[in-house]
């Protein structure tokens, strides 16, 4: 046999094997996708993939975290590769330097939040120099600072408290605070069960709030799969929800150890986006811009150091792969 | 069919590498991942020991403060943290308080689906002590810790324990690892296939491309005498260069010695014209070169590699002895074979052939494996042979058996004889003077004749009988089985030989001469007492030489008086021998007279005096002299005896009408070709006066040779000598010779004078002698006259010297000289 020829099997065998490694490295996707969810019923669809069973849905593990201070860390110091996250605390993140990708909007809240306080305060006077929590790294922070334009006070008038979210039930319960932002579930469980008074609501102002899925860019390539497969299973489960909203909101309940009316009551403040809806964000660059001014009011509001340039943070492309756009 | 080991070693070493290596690294492979299972289990239960003694202290602090948002943080941090699959604080009563997945709280962890065991739940609570769980075929690790949920508030009492539930699945953490460790081995893989292919480059380029061209340069020392191997290569490689460039030096080397040897014997081969056959006698094929096929008349392939061809093509009466000399050798019971036979032409007839070969390979067990033999055509040497063989055993020219091959078989016939009791006859024959039928047609002619007499002389002979030619003029006839008589035997033989007589005395027709010829023949019976064949034939010769005494053209049977008389006539030889030695021999002179009864003349005539035996006639041995050669040496002896004679008697004074001393010369004697020189030596030794001398010759000297005999009378003339014809009238002469030969004197023979007084023809041949004497200026002299009536005869006739015993015998040297210097011729005879 001659070598020439055998040189040409080498190389052909040679390149099999390279492309059979290449395969192989990039079959290397047993390695899930690990995703944080802060607290936000409009993030449950990811809930419901997994109840649902979707295929693929165990290519990507949903950590449940209490708090979006939480997710925001895990996703800093990268414990997780993908969160589901209000866009100002992707933009405080962004802020500091970490690298993330936002991938797809899940959804427009307008009235999600709200200033709760204790039964017997009924106004804002009664509040003054009371304590009031927030989790000062959330979206909350925004909210505070338009309730407090909206009220024209300031906010030395009052004694801004760390509330995180899974702890003003209990500040609030044991009175260490007489008011709290709050959001979701919380919030009905302060005005439910301990007939909380809710003294300002977010959709007065009318500010949309935007939350969204962001990946960390390094991870982007490596966990491509995963992703399309996170994006994939998140809009069919929105489907289902939309098409199969009573049953839906049921297994939401179950999960979230809520009345049934309760998620609704709470859907019916969200504005639940699909891929078309995120995409049409994206391609008009309506949420980038949406982005830059909120990374500009959070830098005058010194909630960051400074706006960052969220140009590159943007990409669509997963969920146009998504639509075969 | 697909040969494996003609794959490259460039291709086959990587491959079996690689196999090897695939081998290796699949079963390291397998485990590797076995191991990191076992390994992993192992370390996710201390991992998830570690992660629940580390949240049980800081869960157990937040619930005893009540701080459950507190401990669900905690909880949900650590399951994030670690990356647990479910993180649960249960209580006593085995109710979910705490999880990292809300779905799950407030649900009895019996009812979760992470294979949540209750026993172990109570062990632990009873026990206090963890306990960890695995579960290989769910993947699955579930750590159960203890918890101190903090005091009743109710109650001094320690409250029930609840627990730490964790439950790590490990699937997907296999997954990753199984794909690490895949990868890591693919990536090895990889390397080492990049490395195999570097080595297999090296290898190609330091071994297998140098390995090559060693083949491509070996191969072509087949081809090409120049065929350089230089060793160019690295260590071993080159080495084997060297070492095969030397042996290909000397493959050339021995190649071309051996090319030059093989064109040596091709050469030799074709010049010779031998052939060659090369038997394998393990393959049972044989090479047959082409000059052997071609030695046979077949074309190259005409003749197939069997050794039937051989074989086959032998002479059936030779085969059988090829065959077993053949086999003697292949046995090693003698060093070479070799024999002659016969091999069929492809015309059909058959040349003879000597093969000579040996065996030139054996096996390891000493049996012959090959043999090679040469075959030379010996057909010319083999007729050569067989002429020589003839020509030793028969007569050149008649073809008849010789003397030899008659020895041979009369050999055979008396031990025939003997042990049958048969006899047979040897008959001698002899041709009556064949002689002079030679000299006068020729040789040829004579050859002829002697061709003619063989074939009568085998007409009519069976094949039991031998006709020989002895030599010359005589023949013998072996004739076996005659007759257990042997008087019978010899009767038929006496009628044999005279048959033969009459056949041999037809006329034979020679260049138009016609020739009558008588045999004489010698007859000898056998077996004879203890005789061999020589002894055979001599009695048969005998036999003969007694005819030719006696009486020729007869038969004569060997007797054992014949013996006796031949015996006789040795010892006469032989006495003859010592006479002349012992000079017993005297020379006598008879005297000669004129009309005046006047001494003119002497013949010298022989006489012996034997002490035992008396006078001993020279009609006695002077013919035996003749036969014998002896006659030359009497006849010079006798000339010289005269010679000195004559001297003597000049130096006393010879009368003068003393002439001549007339000298017998035999016709052996005149013939030789010394004869004059040592006649002249002769008289020039005794001193004599050659005139006085005169030599007769018989006219039988005149019919031979002319013109020789002429020139040897004129030499001897020449110098005075006289020549005379003795016994003239009686032989053949022509007068035509008479006439060129320079002879003196004719000598009328005394047969013719003894007769004058009978009136017969004698008177007339006499008157014709001397007339015709007279018309040639030749002397006359009549020989023996013993009468008075004789005398006057012929002085009528004008014959003037006369010799005889009227005048005188022969007388002795002294009487003869008395008469001679005393006085006149005795006008009476005593």
């Amino acid at each position: 046999m001659k070598l020439s020829l055998l040189l040409n099997s080498y190389f052909k065998q040679g390149l099999l094997f390279v492309l059979g490694y290449l395969l192989v490295a990039c079959q290397n996707q047993t390695q899930q996708l690990r995703v944080a969810v802060s607290p936000w019923l409009g993030f449950e669809p990811i809930y419901l993939s997994k109840q649902l069973a979707y295929p693929g849905s165990d290519e990507y593990q949903v950590n449940e975290l209490t708090t979006p201070s939480h997710v925001m860390h895990a996703l800093k110091s990268a414990q997780v590769d993908a969160a589901f996250l209000s866009l100002t605390e992707v933009i405080s993140l962004l802020a500091e330097r970490v690298d993330l990708t936002v991938v797809a909007v899940i959804d427009r809240s307008v009235g999600g939040d709200a200033l709760v306080t204790q039964q017997p305060i009924n106004d804002i006077t009664q509040l003054k120099g009371k304590r009031i929590g927030y989790e000062s790294l959330s979206v909350a922070s925004l909210v505070m600072d338009d309730w407090l334009k909206d009220t024209d006070v300031n906010a030395d008038d009052f004694v801004l408290v760390e509330a995180k979210l899974d702890e003003q039930l209990g500040l609030f319960r044991r009175g260490e605070i007489s008011a709290v932002m709050t959001s979701g579930p919380i919030q009905s469980r302060l005005v439910d069960n301990l007939s909380a008074n809710v003294l300002y609501q977010s959709a007065a102002q009318g500010q949309p709030y935007y939350r969204v899925l962001v990946v960390r860019t390094a991870v982007l390539q490596n966990k491509r799969q995963q992703v399309s497969k996170l994006l994939t299973n998140f809009y069919a489960a929105n489907n289902w929800l939309e098409e199969h909203s009573r049953e839906g909101f049921k297994l939401i309940a179950k999960r979230t150890q809520l009345y049934s009316k309760e998620v609704r009551q709470a859907y019916s403040k969200i504005q639940v986006l699909n891929a078309q809806q995120s995409i049409a964000l994206f391609s008009s660059k309506f949420i980038l811009g949406h982005a830059q001014e909120k990374a500009q009011r959070m830098a005058e509001l010194e909630l960051i150091h400074r706006a960052p340039d969220l140009s590159r943070n943007f990409n669509s492309q997963w969920l146009m792969e998504l639509t075969g756009v | 069919m697909f040969k494996f080991k003609r794959i490259s070693l460039s291709v086959v070493i990587p491959i079996l590498a690689l196999v090897l290596l695939l081998i290796a690294q699949g079963l390291l492979l397998l485990g590797t991942l076995n191991e990191q299972q076992n390994k992993m289990a192992d370390h996710a239960s201390q991992r998830l020991l570690h992660i629940g003694y580390q949240l049980q202290q800081s869960l157990s602090d937040s619930l005893s403060r009540h701080q459950w948002d507190i401990a669900e943080r905690q909880l949900t941090l650590v399951a994030l943290n670690q990356q647990l699959d479910s993180l649960q604080v249960i209580d006593p009563q085995g109710l979910v308080q705490l999880s990292n997945k809300r779905a799950e709280k407030s649900l009895f962890a019996a009812d979760n689906a992470n294979y949540f065991n209750s026993e172990l739940f109570n062990q632990v609570k009873t026990k206090r002590s963890p306990v960890t769980q695995v579960l290989p075929e769910q993947w699955q690790v579930n750590l159960y810790l203890p918890l101190d949920m903090g005091p009743r508030e109710d109650s001094l009492r320690r409250a029930d324990q609840g627990a730490i539930f964790v439950s790590y699945n490990l699937k997907n953490t296999w997954l990753v690892k199984r794909q690490i460790i895949l990868d890591e081995a693919v990536k090895t893989f990889v390397y080492m296939a990049v490395a195999m292919l570097l080595l297999v480059l090296m290898l190609n380029r330091m071994l297998v491309k140098p390995i090559n061209k060693l083949v491509g340069r070996t191969k072509q020392i087949q081809t090409h005498n120049n065929a350089n191997i230089n060793a160019k290569s690295q260590g071993e490689i080159g080495a084997l260069e060297n070492a095969i460039g030397k042996m290909a030096n000397g493959i050339h080397t021995s190649f071309a010695q051996l090319q030059r040897s093989e064109q040596r014997w091709q050469f030799a081969l074709s010049g010779s014209g031998d052939g060659i056959w090369d038997w394998n006698l393990i393959t049972n094929t044989v090479y047959y070169s082409p000059q052997w096929k071609a030695m046979l008349g077949y074309q190259e392939r005409e003749i197939g590699e069997k050794i039937e061809e051989w074989e086959s093509r032998i002479h059936p009466d030779d085969l059988d002895k090829t065959l077993n000399e053949l086999r003697k050798h292949l046995k090693k019971k003698n060093k070479v074979y070799e024999t002659m036979h016969r091999v069929k032409h492809k015309d059909g007839h058959y040349l003879w052939v000597l093969s000579r070969g040996m065996v030139v390979e054996r096996s390891e067990r000493g049996l012959p494996s090959r043999v090679i033999s040469t075959q030379t055509n010996i057909s010319e040497v083999r007729s050569a042979q067989e002429l020589v063989r003839f020509q030793s055993s028969h007569d050149d020219i008649t073809r008849l058996s010789n003397r030899r091959k008659l020895l041979e078989n009369l050999d055979l016939e008396i031990e025939r004889g003997r042990k049958s009791n048969k006899v047979g006859a040897l008959i001698y024959l002899d041709i009556d003077h064949f002689k002079n039928v030679n000299d006068m047609l020729g040789h040829a002619a004579g050859d002829l004749l002697l061709r003619l007499i063989a074939h009568r002389l085998r007409e009519g002979r069976s094949s039991s009988e031998t006709v020989a030619r002895l030599g010359g003029d005589e023949f013998a006839l072996l004739v076996p089985n005659l007759s257990s008589n042997r008087e019978e035997a010899q009767e038929l033989a006496r009628k044999m030989a005279e048959h033969l007589g009459r056949v041999i005395h037809k006329e034979f027709v020679i260049k138009g001469n016609q020739i009558s010829l008588n045999l004489t023949t010698g007859v000898a019976l056998f077996p004879n007492h203890d005789n061999n064949a020589t002894e055979i034939l001599r009695q048969a010769d005998i036999a003969l030489y007694h005819g030719k005494d006696n009486e020729r053209s007869s038969v004569h049977v060997f007797s054992d008086k014949m013996a006796d008389e031949i015996q006789e006539r040795h010892v006469l030889t032989r006495m003859m021998r010592e006479a002349l030695e012992n000079e017993d021999m005297v020379a006598y002179f008879q005297p000669r007279y004129n009309d005046n009864y006047e001494m003119v003349g002497a013949e010298t005539l022989l006489r012996w005096f034997d002490a035992k035996m008396g006078w001993i006639s020279p009609g006695r041995f002077i013919p035996l002299a003749e036969e014998t050669g002896l006659i030359v040496t009497l006849g010079e002896w006798v000339m010289r005896s005269a010679c000195e004679t004559l001297k003597t008697w000049q130096d006393r004074g010879l009368p003068d009408n003393f002439k001549t001393l007339s000298i017998n010369v035999s016709p052996n004697q005149f013939h030789r070709d010394t004869f004059v020189k040592e006649s002249l030596a002769i008289i020039h030794a005794s001193g004599c006066d050659p005139k006085l001398i005169e030599l007769e010759i018989t006219e039988g000297v005149l019919v031979d040779n002319v013109q020789d005999t002429v020139e040897k009378i004129q030499a001897l003339r020449d110098i005075g000598v006289r020549f005379s014809v003795d016994d003239f009238g009686t032989g053949y002469s022509s007068l035509a010779y008479l006439n060129k030969l320079p002879i003196n004197c004719l000598k009328i023979d005394k047969s013719f004078v003894s007769e004058l007084q009978s009136g017969g023809s004698e008177c007339a041949i006499i008157t014709t002698i001397i007339s015709m004497a007279e018309n040639l200026d030749l002397e006359v002299i009549a020989e023996g006259v013993e009468t008075e009536y004789q005398l006057e005869f012929l002085k009528y006739r004008r014959c003037t010297v006369y010799q005889g015993f009227y005048f005188s015998e022969a007388l002795e040297p002294e009487i003869f000289e008395e008469r001679l210097f005393v006085g006149q011729a005795e006008t009476e005879i005593a």
